[in-house]
Parts: structure tokens; sequence; C-alpha cells
């Protein structure tokens, strides 16, 4: 009997194992699929966001939606003061609200909570008016009570506590009426807005907090169009439907998060059904679901940009000369394209995603040509004329080895031989904070205010942390990021971060070879959905961003 | 005379006929003959053979440099473009880097054998020979390094040197040591209570001229038949350190690492974790029929 059942098992695995080669004879035409939707991206955003209107049908209540994400959500992860990961992003911005959200692009921002908002001149008050229909989800210890401004001021205090801490500039929260919330800020800063968009932010109730204490995280309370009620740390997330949710009502019943950790994995589960969307795919996972029917590949820019940065406090690494050497040895089209293919990302050479205002193509002559000879050159005057050896910090995923490994290779064309040296994200940090790397992987995202980019990545504050990690400090580059904050014209900001790219790159701090595509694997009979800029799929929001999934039965 | 002469005949044809039956019988019992009959056993010899070629020469038989890049031509198929065995998600050749990739294979399972095989030898004896005391302690460690599945003791100890060529083999040789080291102690506890030993004591040989040049030899056979079925594990341990990517430090070919970057790409290019997977398939199975053809050829009760 036994035999028998091994004999249908092996059967079986080999006509699985048939089936699959077959999907990959056929991926010589996966590679245009994916290069045209890359390129109609906009087009591919607009049928999504018109998808409602389209041939499709009318949307239907019921359902549940199941969405694989990759990343950490432990036990504290749900608790906005404490969430580490996009994973979780994805779910706390399903359950709460943020005051205000950002536009699909992420240039602008559009109401949540806040109705409307006005800064004062000086750029240090900030005052919100606020919607007074909105009640949190009840909970152990409160019964689903009306939220007002006293809560607002509690969440976004409380949320200055966050382990990134996004608000240091954030003295004061006043709460002068019940619809009405005053922020009043140190110094001014244009970034306010945007990291009111943050996950940290989102609005929570103090009796819950307080109640739960330390165990918040597992019992989480928020004013969102879903409600959490089961948790169960790095395995999944069960959502239900709100039906005291402010806005309009979500068609969706139910709401999944299923933690998969391999991409392969999510693949397959995408393919059989049992989960409908994927957020987060490798160049692997598209290539595998590109041509699949009843699958749709989704992919934008976002604001990511993917480098190598250097140690400049290295006694190798501080020598200018050397750091301008190994940008020289580098050809950023075949770093780029050879890391991400199927459209998961593009060749870029500034310190900003492409898709930053501040993007200014005529500026990537400031970063060294691709020239090898030069390098050679260069490395010889700086005294290793005979080689050198370095070592790089990476994550292990296919991806950052396969960039590492491009890397190494055009770096041993100039005589350095690269140790490559995979790392958790713990020990990076680590790394980041004693500054004892010589060279990292890794990849940053922002917003499209280049404030999130280069305002992080050559400012003092930020020395020791993964945005300024190579440890870049000049008192007149701080200045003029000040300035850059302070100021609340766009045509002068640009101008000002135009300075503070020219001064910047003059260091050579690191390669940043490459601005990321957000790809998304959706089975196809799920609609509404908008890829937004910032990577969460939003499930259900407000009317002014049209957002609200539905599933054909 | 004529009775005499068949006489003689018959003696001296009897004569040459035991001569040659001595021959005969030598022969085999020669342990080469003896291992030449097990055909399975030459098969594994001949793999491990090409394997140890390919290793030794790789820099002539590879067509391509193993680490040289072509990111535009990711991808492609067995026996296009020059590259036999097609090339993996950056561009390099796959035929290079499994012929490269033998010889890391090969360096590492050898060397990872030879140091367990050193340290487990030696502290086998001592713990067989000297008994009381020095065993427990030793013997002792020993389970409790039994206690962790191998591969996670071999886990923990890259974990802690950090990864590459010479601690991977120091983590697959400490790994090793337990299994050595019980498989001697054995051998010891039966050879020291031998009349040879006793004889030996009597007359005045030391402990360590005892063990090392009277014991020691006769526990050889067991040992060498041991460590041949180790390589072939030593072989896996590597690959699946470099699966894991605690392994050989990449961009260093090494079937592990080859069977790691293929093993996401199993839809698309197919041949990549095909190959390397293949290649330490076959070689671990030459070290394992060598292994027993060995075993045939040492243990006497196998006689046929």
């Amino acid at each position: 009997m036994k035999k028998l059942v091994a004999a249908m098992l092996v059967m079986s695995m080999a006509i699985t194992s048939l089936a699959g080669c077959q999907g990959g004879s056929s991926s010589g035409t996966t590679q245009t699929t994916a290069a045209s939707a890359s390129e109609g991206t906009e087009a591919e955003t607009q049928e999504t966001t018109a998808g409602q209107a389209q041939d499709v049908g009318e949307p239907v209540y019921g359902g549940t939606l199941r969405v694989a994400v990759n990343g950490n959500v432990s036990a504290q992860s749900l608790d906005p003061f404490y969430i580490d990961s996009g994973s979780a992003d994805q779910i706390v911005q399903n359950y709460g609200d943020t005051l205000i959200l950002n536009n699909d692009e992420g240039d602008a921002f559009v109401p949540n909570i806040a109705t409307d908002w006005s800064i004062s001149d000086d750029g240090l008050e900030y005052t919100f008016h606020i919607r007074d229909d909105v009640y949190f989800q009840p909970g152990t210890y409160q019964d689903g009570r009306k939220m007002t401004a006293e809560d607002v001021a509690y969440s976004l205090i409380r949320s200055k506590g966050y382990w990134c801490n996004y608000l240091p500039y954030l003295k004061d929260v006043q709460a002068p009426d019940e619809t009405t919330v005053v922020c009043t800020l140190e110094y001014p800063n244009a970034t306010f807005l945007y990291q009111l968009t943050h996950s940290s932010t989102i609005m929570v109730c103090k009796e819950e907090v307080e109640g739960w204490g330390e165990d918040y995280g597992m019992h989480v309370v928020g004013t969102g169009p879903f409600t959490v009620v089961e948790h169960v740390p790095e395995q999944h997330t069960k959502l239900i439907r709100n039906e005291k949710y402010w806005g309009p009502k979500p068609y969706l019943d139910n709401l999944e998060y299923i933690n998969i950790r391999d991409d392969a994995q999510a693949v397959n589960a995408l393919q059989t059904g049992e989960i409908d969307i994927v957020v987060s795919l490798s160049a692997e996972g598209c290539s595998q679901i590109a041509s699949k029917d009843g699958i749709t590949l989704c992919q934008r820019p976002y604001n990511r940009v993917a480098e190598f940065g250097f140690n400049m406090k290295d006694p190798v690494l501080s020598d200018e000369r050397v750091r301008k050497a190994l940008i020289m040895a580098v050809d950023y089209e075949q770093l780029a394209s050879g890391t991400f293919t199927e459209g998961t990302g593009v060749v870029g050479r500034l310190p900003l995603p492409i898709t930053s205002w501040g993007y200014d193509k005529s500026m990537e002559d400031l970063i060294p040509a691709y020239d090898p000879e030069g390098a050679k050159a260069l490395l010889a005057e700086a005294g290793y004329a005979n080689g050198l050896e370095l070592d790089l910090s990476t994550g292990g995923s296919d991806e950052e080895i396969r960039s590492a490994t491009i890397l190494e290779a055009f770096f041993s064309q100039v005589g350095v031989k690269l140790n490559v040296k995979t790392v958790s994200t713990a020990e990076i940090t680590e790394q980041f904070q004693n500054g004892t790397f010589q060279v990292f992987r890794r990849t940053q995202g922002g917003s499209a205010d280049p404030a999130t980019f280069i305002g992080y990545f050559f400012n003092t504050e930020k020395m020791g942390t993964n945005y300024n990690a190579w440890g870049y400090s000049d008192p007149e580059t701080d200045a003029l990021i000040n300035q850059a904050l302070a100021e609340t014209d766009q045509e002068a900001r640009k101008e000002l971060y135009a300075q503070i790219m020219e001064r910047g790159c003059e260091q050579n701090v690191g390669i940043f070879f490459a601005s990321l595509n957000l790809s998304f694997g959706v089975n196809s009979k799920v609609h509404g959905y908008i890829q937004q800029n910032n990577a969460v799929l939003k499930i259900c929001g407000p009317e002014e961003t049209g957002i609200n999934i539905w599933k054909e039965p | 005379m004529k009775e005499t002469n068949m006489v003689r005949d018959h003696d001296s044809i009897s004569e040459a006929a035991q001569a040659e039956m001595i021959r005969k019988e030598r022969r085999a019992n020669n342990a080469w003959h003896k291992f030449c009959r097990n055909k399975a056993a030459v098969v594994g010899l001949l793999i491990i053979l090409v394997m140890v070629f390919l290793g030794l020469f790789a820099p002539w038989i590879s067509t391509h440099d193993p680490n040289a890049i072509d990111v535009l031509h990711p991808y492609l198929k067995p026996m296009t473009e020059g590259h036999l065995f097609g090339t993996d998600d950056v561009g390099r050749d796959l035929f290079s880097r499994i012929v490269y990739g033998a010889r890391m294979s090969v360096l590492v399972a050898l060397g990872s054998t030879l140091l367990g095989g050193i340290i487990g030898i030696v502290l086998g004896l001592f713990a067989g020979y000297l008994g009381g005391a020095v065993d427990s302690i030793i013997m002792r460690i020993m389970d409790g390094m039994f206690a962790f599945p191998f591969i996670l003791l071999s886990i923990l100890l890259v974990t802690i040197l950090g990864s590459g060529v010479f601690n991977v083999i120091l983590a697959i040789g400490i790994g090793n040591v337990p299994r050595f080291a019980r498989v001697v102690r054995g051998q010891v506890i039966i050879a020291k209570n031998e009349e040879y030993c006793n004889a030996e004591k009597v007359l005045g040989a030391s402990k360590i001229r005892l063990m090392f040049s009277h014991i020691l030899p006769n526990t050889l056979s067991e040992v060498i038949i041991y460590a041949t079925l180790n390589i072939g594990s030593a072989i896996i341990s590597e690959a699946s350190l470099s699966f894991l990517g605690l392994g050989i430090l990449i961009p260093t070919a090494s079937w592990g690492n080859i069977l790691k970057a293929g093993k996401n790409c199993l839809l698309k290019a197919p041949w990549i974790a095909t190959f390397s997977g293949l290649f330490i398939f076959i070689t671990v199975i030459g070290f394992n029929l060598v292994g027993d053809g060995i075993r045939d050829v040492m243990d006497p009760k196998m006689k046929r």
C-alpha cells in the first residue's frame, strides 16, 4: 500500500515538474511582457483605477481577500509604536487611519481623518480640521466611542516615541475644540505632512493602549475600514469589515494577511488561488506569473533606490580617490539591468529615485562616468597599484546576491577584491551604528520629496543610521538642508536640493545604481485596487481615493 | 621406469598446479583484485577520479572564466553560444563554474574528513586505551556534540567562525570528530586486550608506543571505510551550507552556491539547479560505492 502511494506521489511529482518545464520553456516571451508592463505603468495604473467602470461588472459585497506579505509581523508589530516592517505597514494602514494620505503618485496629500489643514506663514503651526463622525472599533476598554481631537493629539504625541523618531521637531499638539488640532513645530520642516502619512502616526485609543500596556500589539484598535480579530505573530492576521467605518462601506467581508517568506511559495499560492495578492514580488516571481492566465502582474516605479554605500571613516575608503575610483569601475547600466530583471527596477545614477521631483537628469554628470582604466590609474595614485581588498555587507536575497556578484566582477577588473559577506538585518544595523563595515548594500525608501533621500543621506543628524551610514558630515550642507526644509515654495526647494546634491555627490559616498519598481501579483478576480507609490495596498479608503477592493465571487 | 616417470610427472604437475593455485589465491586475496571484482566499486572509483581530474585541471578544462559575468546574456540554454551547460542569472558559464565547483567540493570534503579524522582518531585512541575518567570526559563531550544534528552543528560553527573555505572545512571537520572518535574507541577497546598488546606491554613498551604503533594500525581498516563514506556526506554538508548562504563565499563557484542560485529560477532555467544537483548526486554516489567496495575488501567476514 505504501509503495503504491509512493509510486503515485512520484508520478504526480513528475507530472507537475513536466508542467513546470513547459512554463519555463515559454519564458522567452515573458521578458517582453514584463518590459511592456514596466513601460506602460502609467496606463496600467489608470486602467486599474478605472477598473470598476469597465466590463468587469458591478462591484459585489462579500468575500475574503487574502494578501501574502513576506516580512516580520511580530507580536508588537501592529502597534504603531513598534511597527518595523513593510508587511506590518500593510496591515496597520488598513485597520487604522492617519490624519492625511498620500496621493497615488506620492507628491500631494488627500484628506483622511483631517478634512482640511492650513499652515502658518512661518511654517511652525499646522492646523487640522478633523471629521466628527469617526468612531473607534469596539475593544475591551471602550465600547466604540467617538474619536475626538484629544485622541489625535494623544496619538501624535505618542508616535514621537516611535523608534525611528520621524517627528523630533514636533513640539506640541493641542486640541482647542472637538474638531480642531493644532501642531506646533520646534523649527519648520517641509516633510511634516509626509510624516503624518506614516503608519506610526495612526489614531490610537488611549484607554486601549494604557489598558493593555505591553500587550497592546496583540489587541490593536483603530478607526479604519477593517477590525483586527486575530493576530498570530509571524503567521497570519485576520480582519473583518468595520461596520461603523466613517468612509464608504468596504465591499469585502474579511481580510487576511498571510506571512509567506519564500517568494516561490507565495507565487505558487497565488497560482492555486490560496491567496489573491502578493505585494512584493522578486524578479523570479515576476517571470513566473507574467505569462499566467488569471493573474495580473502590476508594476510601477516607486520611491526606492538601490545603493552600495562606502564607509567614509574606514582607513582605506576615507581616501576620496579610492571612492571615486570604485564608482568609475562600475557600469551602472549593467549593474542595474543585471540585478533588476523582469521590470523590477531601472537604472538611476543619483541618490534619488527617478520618480522624485528632485531628480534632474542633467545632474547625472555629477557622478563619475564608467572608466575602468581611469579607475585603475586613480587607485594607483592612491597607493593601491597592487590591488586592494574590501568587505561587502549585504543581505542574502537573490537580488542582493546578484548585485553583489556583478559588483564583485566590476571591482575585480580594476584589481579590487570584494569579499561578499551575507549578514542579517540586525547585524547590519549594528554595523551602521558602530561604523564597522566597509561597503554595504541596501535599498532605501522614502517619498517623492528629496528631503526623505538626500535630505537624510547628507545630514549629520542621521549619522550612524541607515540613512547616513557613510558618515557624511558638512556644516554647510546641514545648513542647506535645514533651509530647504523651512522653505515652502517647491521651486525654491528644488533649487536648494540641487545644491545639496552637488555638495553631497562630490564626496562619492556610494553607488546609487537603480530606482526600483513595485511589483504586485494579483488574481484577476480582484478589482478596484490602486498600486500606490508608497507600496501599501489600501483595501478601502475615503471617497477621494476611490479605493474599495472587491472580488468576483 | 615408466611408473616412476609418471609419478614424477604427476608430482611436477601438482607442484606447478599448486604454485598456480597459490598465485591465484594470492591474487584473489589481494585487496586490489578483490576490489576490482566489485563492479559497482570500480564505477565509483572512476567517478571519483573524473571529479578529482576536473578539480585539479579546472583551469584547463573550463571553457570560460567561472566568475566572468555577462549581464546581457543571462539564462542561456545549454549548448548555446558556446556555453556547454548554458549560463546562470548573471551570464556566467555554468560548465566552467561546475568544473571549478568540483575543485571546491572535493577540497572541502577531503579537508574536513582529514581534519575530523585526525582529531577523532586521537581522541578515540586516548578514550579507548586509557579508559576511566579520560574516557568518560572525552566521550561525554562527544555525546554532547552528537546531540546536535550534524547540519545544525555546522551552521552553528560557521555562524561563529564566519564563512569562507577554511572555516567551512573547520566546521564540517569538527562536526565529524565525534563519529570518528566513537568508531576508533570501539576498535581500540577490542584491540587493547589482544594477546599482542599484552605481549608488547610485558616487553615494556610505553603507552604511546603501544597506542600509535600497535593499536592504531589495527583500527585503520574501520577508519578508512568510515572516512570514505564520510567524504560523500561532507560534500553534501558543504553543498547544504553553501545553499543556505553560509558556506563558500560568493562569487567562488561551489556546487551548493550554484544550486542555491538555481533554486529560484527552477521554472525559468531548470538546467542551473539540475546540473549542479546532478554533480553532487553522482559524486556522493561515487564515494559511497567506493566506501562499500573497501568495506567488502577489508571485512574478513565478507569473504566469498
